[in-house]
């Protein structure tokens, strides 16, 4: 019954976004961006098949991460601009599966999206040649691939959960946006900004620092598109931890944002 | 909210925070990062660039970017529309600068800007220090300064530090042997080593050249053909492709 009432919210959400028109925006200019990477790939001849294929995982990527925030951010304000929160917050549905429900059709939109996307970026892959098959040195492509996607996902999904939270705690939608937005940057760059800190600070302050760093979420345990082909990489054991890691810290924050959710007056 | 429903959340989220910090921990301890630190990143006008692309956690299509720049510049001898002089690494310089690292810093760098397509180390050590794994370029990149320029110590500094950034990649010290016997003027000691170079796949074309005009030289026509026929054959430019036709054709 709870899981057919999360359903039918989450189905709702889910064709919602696909109607929308900034949804099919961000759809066509990741294809012509991924498009636009094999012309990039032509100016490298002999590393055609690495810039499509790094440009192609990166694009695929940050337009998820696009339609992800944007959405995630505006789906509880949305309906509280419409009114239309009136009509499902009366109903006897607790808040929590509501925010799950519409959480879950963000998600499957944008799942959908990168699954999309990563299928034409294989195509643009095979344009190349096949020899793309033997690019992932180590690795077998079919193998490499979805993990790759696979951890991209994850990533999009920590990011879209904060931007929730964010959405649900910020007093306004852009703040929201820039707090998660440099949530997502500091998360790419705290392995390097701890690299830095560490040689300069000591003491207090570094212990201050690096619990900061800690409860920020690390992005670069999920980001194989630099990791995977680096020596002495071990994907199978990776995989497992960096999922994990994903999956508590998005689950944390989404109970956080059913904390905030059920505090709010309407 | 109920307080049944409060209670079940709390302990989910303290099992969650558990899980997290265990797992953070784990995937941490298994993360050996062996990327450059940020202050080794080489400050010129595409410093901002590779920063935004850093942020993004993409440094390997940052080093693609520095690549594409790379043959831009051979080929037309820009590096970008505004800036085309090796960037003055002068103290006064350095002062002003809004990035004042040490990678501004580099009396090597500065001292080598010099000759024909002044910034080519630059370029490389830019590449390198965003991926130092981008091996093939980095080996392009040696032999672009070794057997077109001339420039042995800036090639041999290139590669050893890449050989510092990746030991495991054996190939640069065939390289640097090569590079050495280059040096020595010893031929027959070079052509053997580039015999086994040119068996990878990733080898640049420039060494295949090389290696075919030193077997000509020597009157090692055989051979010489052979490797012109593997160029036409294999290499991914055209002009390339044509030129071994043409050298076939000529012979």
């Amino acid at each position: 019954m709870i899981l057919r009432k999360i359903f039918s919210i989450a189905k709702y959400t889910f064709l919602d976004q696909i109607r929308s028109r900034l949804y099919l925006v961000i759809i066509f200019f990741c294809a012509l961006v991924l498009a636009a990477s094999l012309m990039v790939g032509a100016l490298a001849p002999g590393f055609s098949v690495r810039v499509v294929f790094d440009l192609g995982l990166l694009a695929i990527e940050v337009f998820a991460l696009l339609t992800a925030v944007f959405s995630a951010v505006t789906v509880v304000t949305q309906d509280l601009e419409n009114k239309t929160i009136y009509l499902l917050i009366s109903r006897p549905l607790p808040r929590p599966l509501f925010l799950l429900g519409r959480f879950g059709g963000i998600m499957a939109a944008v799942l959908s999206m990168m699954a999309a996307m990563a299928f034409f970026h294989v195509l643009l892959l095979k344009v190349n040649g096949p020899w793309f098959l033997d690019f992932t040195q180590g690795w077998s492509f079919w193998t490499a691939y979805p993990v790759l996607i696979l951890m991209s996902a994850l990533k999009v999904f920590v990011v879209a959960v904060l931007a929730l939270f964010f959405s649900l705690f910020a007093t306004s939608a852009p703040s929201a946006l820039v707090f998660t937005f440099c949530l997502w940057f500091l998360g790419h760059f705290g392995q390097e900004m701890s690299f830095i800190l560490n040689k300069t600070l000591a003491g207090f302050p570094k212990f201050l620092i690096d619990a900061l760093l800690f409860v920020v979420p690390n992005f670069q345990i999920l980001n194989f598109r630099d990791l995977f082909m680096t020596p002495g990489f071990s994907l199978g054991s990776f995989v497992g931890w960096g999922s994990l890691y994903a999956a508590s810290y998005a689950g944390l924050f989404l109970i956080l944002s059913f904390m905030v959710f059920a505090k709010k007056e309407f | 909210m109920p307080a049944s429903q409060k209670k079940i959340l709390w302990s989910l989220f303290s099992f969650l925070l558990l899980l997290a910090v265990f797992s953070r921990i784990q995937a941490d301890r298994r993360l050996s990062w062996k990327y450059p630190p940020p202050q080794q990143l080489i400050a010129n006008e595409f410093f901002l660039n590779d920063l935004g692309f850093l942020l993004f956690g993409a440094r390997r299509a940052a080093a693609d970017m520095g690549y594409i720049q790379f043959l831009q510049y051979y080929g037309s001898g820009n590096l970008s529309n505004t800036i085309n002089k090796p960037i003055n690494f002068s103290p006064v310089n350095l002062a002003r600068s809004p990035f004042s690292t040490k990678v501004f810093d580099d009396p090597y760098l500065a001292e080598s800007a010099v000759g024909p397509f002044p910034r080519l180390l630059e370029i490389f050590m830019r590449i390198m220090r965003l991926d130092p794994f981008f091996n093939s370029a980095m080996l392009e990149g040696g032999s672009v300064l070794a057997f077109n320029h001339e420039r042995f110590d800036q090639s041999l500094s290139l590669l050893k530090e890449a050989l510092a950034w990746d030991p495991g990649f054996h190939r640069y010290r065939l390289y640097i042997a090569a590079i050495l016997y280059k040096i020595q003027k010893r031929d027959d000691k070079l052509a053997d080593l580039l015999f086994q170079a040119i068996q990878y796949p990733d080898c640049p074309v420039l060494l295949e050249r090389v290696l075919a005009n030193l077997l000509t030289k020597y009157n090692r026509t055989a051979e010489a053909k052979k490797v012109w026929e593997h160029i036409a054959a294999t290499a991914p430019q055209e002009s390339d492709r044509i030129d071994a036709i043409k050298k076939l054709q000529s012979k």
